[in-house]
């Protein structure tokens, strides 16, 4: 390790040092690259039970009867659980309760719940869920979106296959279409992914001597899954304590309810602490996915390149119930137009429910799809006008403070053009067809993405603490570090507000018997929520310390400073530590605590028809990417990504930097090979066995460069880093298969079988395969 | 919601008694090596009921060991138990062996092939996405069902050099085809056969092995010194994955031995692209002949027209490959 800490120990020299764009490791990372810290599915607790849930087998179905009687009976068998024993409400859903927790009368899913499970050991569990007799009646499945809409399909909810439909439009857009100079029109599809964290959903649960229900699993919001498990449980808030740190990977999958009701509801039936663990293949069946969509768009621009008209009908599969759906079909409706100024457009939009189990959140939240068809539009455009790739965004691209499709800039500080500026030049690397039957293309696309919830409304929340007897500064917040290293940033936060080694400062993480409420992790915005509520209640230490501070130095307190940890006055002899100060107020029985909530700047009200558009903040990144392509075997292999991002101040470059490489490297996956598949409803590939995601032989050289802007609503001018990197590279991969092959793949994963097919419909495959090497 | 099934574990202490015990259970006895396909076997239960074994019979136990890799009188011996992680890593059999050498290394992932052994490798069982399937979903041909469901479903990973009575699974080890093209030997406790013969079976086997007998030794002939053996491998993944198609082959010194693998529902010998070879110099065109009559007798099925090509652009590579030393 290159890294050391600064070997001063006395704070003025410490302070030296800015904890601000400081690569230090994690703080968590040792006890994880040990293997001693322990995650929830890790944990065991005295006589604890195993869970199991009984699922539906079928993709559509009535359930006729459910009996428990052979099960209960069972030996070893502590409870079995089915719809009517839950005391509140039967539903759950992050923004519309419209899940059922345990099926009552439809199954929706092919593993949706209908009953749970509790005994002493595993095995007994697995038999007593198995001697649940369910009768089913099998319905008529709706397996696709084009199925959902078609007439005479089977109705999936009582309002219809619709969960929603919005249609924004401005100007003129169908008239702007036949009048502009060049028209691409293009039908995408885009494809089921799923999360495959290393630890799948799951945790325990147990109730305290004073009836608390405490509930420890992955997550990304406990206090959102405090507030659903309430309502199930129909108990208050009070009576329930969630913690989910750490987690072994999100990614999205972890922020709507996975495993967190169903074991508070069973420790709260047997009395008894509780493990409910997915298995990875449970996990592949019924945890959530991306949404697939299809997308047809139809964009047109001047002989010059400008942008006229952009028509996007837009349909996403949410599944069975709602989750995160809506808010994820505003982001791609906001991410449609790109970044760029289009003065006519129509955008419709479909939510369309299936039976294809249930789609959430996945890093990128909608972006992706949007991205890869809007990104994919443009460099087609460029190539029929034949103009340079990098030259038509920018003509395109909307000026700083200039408003978008939606009446906000897309950007609060210039970064856009500073990208393409710094990208100038990489394109011209082109041409290097290695051998024959291998051709070497390059592609790009530019992507933005919103950091936080925009027009919703969202408050976090922190507390810092000043620990006098230990010398130590605790952070408590409660958006999870789940990988992406939140814990370290924030702790680097507090760290410089306060003046201190960051050796001083702890972090206590995701309890909700802890911390106020910091909300999520998610929508990029971990560290920009919990470093800005951070910051206040620093602020509001100092504030406060410096009264506790003044008494002892005697002054008054309009004269009292702090810096580098110490208050001193002009004039008074002495200083006084922020210890001794908090020491002082402790001595009167006061905690020295401070709590403070930052209000994410929003506009009032969303556009109308959405929840959450627009964004006012984003992150922005171009990705260039090479693609060897093989004729023969129709592979293409990402050998190269180059990113170029915005993602303002970085608080620590080396984790930034990482989440730039994942996000690339989980977005070449997308792009190449990852794919549910379902046949009827049913998921194929349900492991890392067949469900195939990047191993490091197949990782490009990812390279990053970072066009450092300071953004003023956020923690020292930090943005967001999580989504931006993923959001780029489907399209950019897509486009450098079409630089090497001519013919541009429209779907995702571009896998063997569909570029051979794309080679083939284009002529490419077999016939004149020869002439194309000799060519070569 | 699966337990792994329960089953009695035995360890063999001699051959005897291991396929004595073999022969004592007929068939509800399986032999158990590295373990990396059984126990998966044992878990996702893709079998119908009645074929599943009461009993594992541990081989590792018998001594003297079946582990060793050795070269005496032009010879490369290699034991049954002997994990594909040091036949990937021995230098002798690198140098000399290459084809076999580079087919284990190739094998699934690190963690695997430091478990698995080569006679686990060449025994696996033939399948495909439907044998596969967890709970006997799919009662194929293989377990004694009446239909192939691979033939009218998906089937873009199956056999494109037709069916063995009706089923178009595929053999997917990568070490068969090293072994064939290498010209080795497999010696059982009963009988040596020509690594050719090996799989040479009807439906249901995978091998040609009795429900009493098992691999014992490798025996690989010292290639001529002229001649190069390659091996070479098409997944979807680079790592920890299963072959589309693989191959190896042996080429130079008047020797041309061509095998693929996940082709058929055994290993597939070219000797259509063999025959072309005989007594040509080895170039661009000589490759492409090669490939083209490798693939001469292919019939695909309804989605895997594209293995073809795979299998094709395979055989030319390897035999340019074998050019450049």
């Amino acid at each position: 390790m290159n890294w050391r800490w600064p070997e001063s120990t006395s704070l003025e020299e410490v302070l030296k040092v800015h904890w601000i764009g400081a690569s230090i490791p994690r703080l968590d990372g040792w006890p994880k690259v040990r293997g001693e810290a322990r995650y929830p599915t890790d944990l065991v607790l005295e006589e604890m039970l195993h869970a199991k849930t009984v699922r539906s087998p079928h993709p559509h179905a009535k359930i006729l009867s459910v009996d428990t009687s052979e099960a209960d009976g069972m030996p070893g068998v502590a409870a079995v659980l089915t719809a009517s024993d839950i005391p509140g409400q039967n539903r759950y859903g992050a923004l519309v309760q419209d899940a059922p927790v345990l099926a009552e009368d439809v199954v929706r899913y092919i593993g949706e719940p209908v009953a749970l499970v509790a005994a002493v050991c595993e095995e007994a569990a697995v038999e007593a869920a198995e001697a649940v007799n369910v009768e089913y009646q099998p319905l008529r499945p709706v397996t696709s979106i084009e199925e959902a809409l078609s007439p005479g399909a089977p109705r999936l909810h009582s309002t219809g296959n619709v969960a929603r439909h919005t249609v924004i439009s401005r100007g003129s857009p169908h008239s702007a279409i036949e009048t502009s100079d060049v028209v691409v029109e293009t039908m995408y599809r885009t494809q089921s992914q799923k999360h495959m964290f290393l630890e799948p959903e799951g945790g325990v649960a147990w109730i305290d001597e004073d009836g608390t229900i405490n509930v420890v699993a992955g997550g990304q919001n406990p206090y959102r899954d405090k507030l659903q498990i309430s309502r199930v449980l129909g108990l208050p808030m009070e009576k329930i304590r969630v913690v989910s740190y750490p987690a072994g990977g999100a990614f999205g999958g972890k922020d709507d309810i996975t495993v967190q009701i169903h074991l508070a509801l069973l420790a709260w039936k047997t009395g008894k602490p509780v493990r409910l663990v997915w298995s990875r293949e449970e996990s592949g069946v019924v945890g959530y996915h991306r949404h697939p969509y299809r997308m047809e768009m139809k964009t047109g621009a001047t002989r010059d390149g400008r942008l006229t008209a952009n028509l996007a009908k837009i349909y996403s599969d949410t599944g069975a119930y709602q989750s995160f759906g809506p808010a994820i079909l505003d982001v791609s409706i906001e991410m449609i137009n790109g970044p760029y100024r289009i003065p006519n457009y129509e955008i419709d939009a479909y939510l369309v429910y299936t039976d294809n189990g249930v789609a959430s959140a996945f890093r990128g939240f909608g972006a992706p799809q949007a991205n890869f068809a809007i990104e994919s539009q443009l460099n087609m455009i460029a190539e029929k006008l034949g103009m340079d790739k990098l030259e038509i965004r920018a003509m395109n691209v909307l000026g700083p403070r200039e408003p978008g499709s939606f009446g906000v800039a897309v950007e609060t500080e210039p970064s856009i053009q500073r990208i393409l500026e710094r990208a100038r030049g990489r394109l011209s690397r082109v041409g290097t067809p290695s051998r024959g039957w291998s051709r070497r293309g390059i592609g790009v696309a530019l992507a933005m993405k919103g950091v936080g919830f925009g027009a919703i409304p969202d408050y976090p929340a922190a507390a810092i603490e000043i620990d006098p007897d230990r010398e130590r500064v605790v952070a408590y917040f409660t958006n999870p570090d789940y990988g992406q290293g939140v814990i370290t940033s924030c702790a680097q936060i507090v760290a410089e507000a306060l003046q201190l080694h960051v050796d001083k400062v702890e972090v206590v993480n995701a309890d909700t018997a802890l911390s106020p409420d910091t909300g999520s992790s998610s929508a990029s915005k971990s560290t920009y929520a919990a470093g800005n509520a951070l910051l206040l209640a620093a602020r509001n230490a100092v504030r406060r310390l410096a009264l506790e501070a003044a008494r002892i130095l005697g002054v008054p307190a309009s004269e009292v400073g702090y810096d580098a940890g110490f208050f001193s006055a002009p004039g008074s002899r002495g200083r006084v530590s922020i210890f001794d100060a908090a020491a002082e107020m402790a001595s009167r029985g006061s905690r020295p605590r401070f709590e403070a909530a930052f209000e994410i700047p929003r506009r009032p009200e969303p556009v109308e028809g959405t929840l959450e558009v627009p964004h006012l903040v984003f992150s922005h990144a171009l990705a260039i990417a090479e693609v060897d392509v093989d004729l023969l075997l129709a592979k293409a292999e990402a050998k190269d990504v180059h990113l170029i991002a915005d993602v303002g101040r970085l608080i620590n470059p080396v984790g930034a930097r990482a989440q730039m490489e994942g996000g690339a490297i989980q977005g070449v996956g997308y792009a190449l090979m990852e794919e549910q598949a379902y046949s009827d409803a049913r998921t194929e590939n349900i492991n890392f066995t067949t469900y195939i995601v990047p191993t490091i032989a197949d990782v490009p050289d990812v390279s990053v460069e970072f066009v450092e802007g300071e953004e003023k609503t956020g923690p020292y001018g930090a943005k967001g880093a999580g989504e931006v990197p993923f959001v780029p590279i489907a399209a950019a991969v897509a486009d450098a298969i079409a630089d090497a092959t001519g013919v541009r793949p429209t779907e995702l994963p571009m896998n063997g079988e569909r570029l051979s097919r794309l080679l083939a419909s284009a002529g490419l495959l077999p016939k004149r395969l020869s002439r194309l090497l000799e060519g070569a | 919601m699966r337990t792994i099934r329960k089953f009695e574990f035995l360890n063999a202490r001699t051959i005897d008694e291991a396929v004595n015990t073999l022969a004592a259970y007929k068939g509800k006895a399986w032999p158990f090596a590295g373990g990396t396909d059984i126990l998966r076997m044992m878990r996702f239960q893709p079998l119908p009921e009645n074929l599943y074994p009461e009993v594992l019979i541990n081989l590792k136990t018998i001594s003297p060991s079946l582990e060793y890799i050795k070269e005496e009188d032009g010879i490369l011996s290699i034991g049954a138990l002997t994990k594909l992680v040091d036949i990937a890593n021995n230098a002798l059999v690198g140098e000399r062996y290459s084809a076999l050498a580079n087919a284990a290394n190739k094998v699934a992932s690190p963690q695997i092939r430091n478990m698995a052994t080569i006679s686990g490798n060449i025994c696996q069982l033939t399948h495909c996405l439907y044998f596969s399937k967890p709970d006997n979903r799919f009662h194929c041909l293989r377990k004694g069902g009446s239909e192939c469901p691979a033939q009218l479903g998906d089937n873009r990973y199956c056999s494109i050099f037709g069916d063995v009575n009706g089923c178009v699974a595929v053999n997917t080890s990568d070490i068969a085809p090293a072994l064939i093209a290498l010209n080795a030997r497999i010696k059982t406790n009963k009988r040596m056969v020509n690594a050719g013969e090996f799989w040479d079976v009807r439906v249901p086997g995978s091998t040609i092995l009795d429900e009493d007998e098992i691999v014992v030794e490798i025996q690989v002939p010292r290639p001529p010194p002229d001649a190069k053996s390659v091996f070479m491998k098409f997944s979807i993944r680079s790592s920890i994955d299963f072959p589309i198609v693989n191959g190896a082959a042996l080429i130079g010194d008047g020797v041309a031995r061509i095998a693929l693998n996940a082709v058929a529902p055994k290993p597939y010998r070219a000797t259509k692209a063999e025959e072309v070879l005989k007594g040509k110099t080895i170039d661009e065109t000589a490759a492409e002949e090669a490939a083209i009559a490798a693939v001469s007798e292919a019939s695909p099925l309804s989605f895997n027209k594209w293995k073809i090509s795979v299998a094709k652009a395979i055989v030319k590579r390897m035999v340019l490959n074998t050019k450049s030393r």
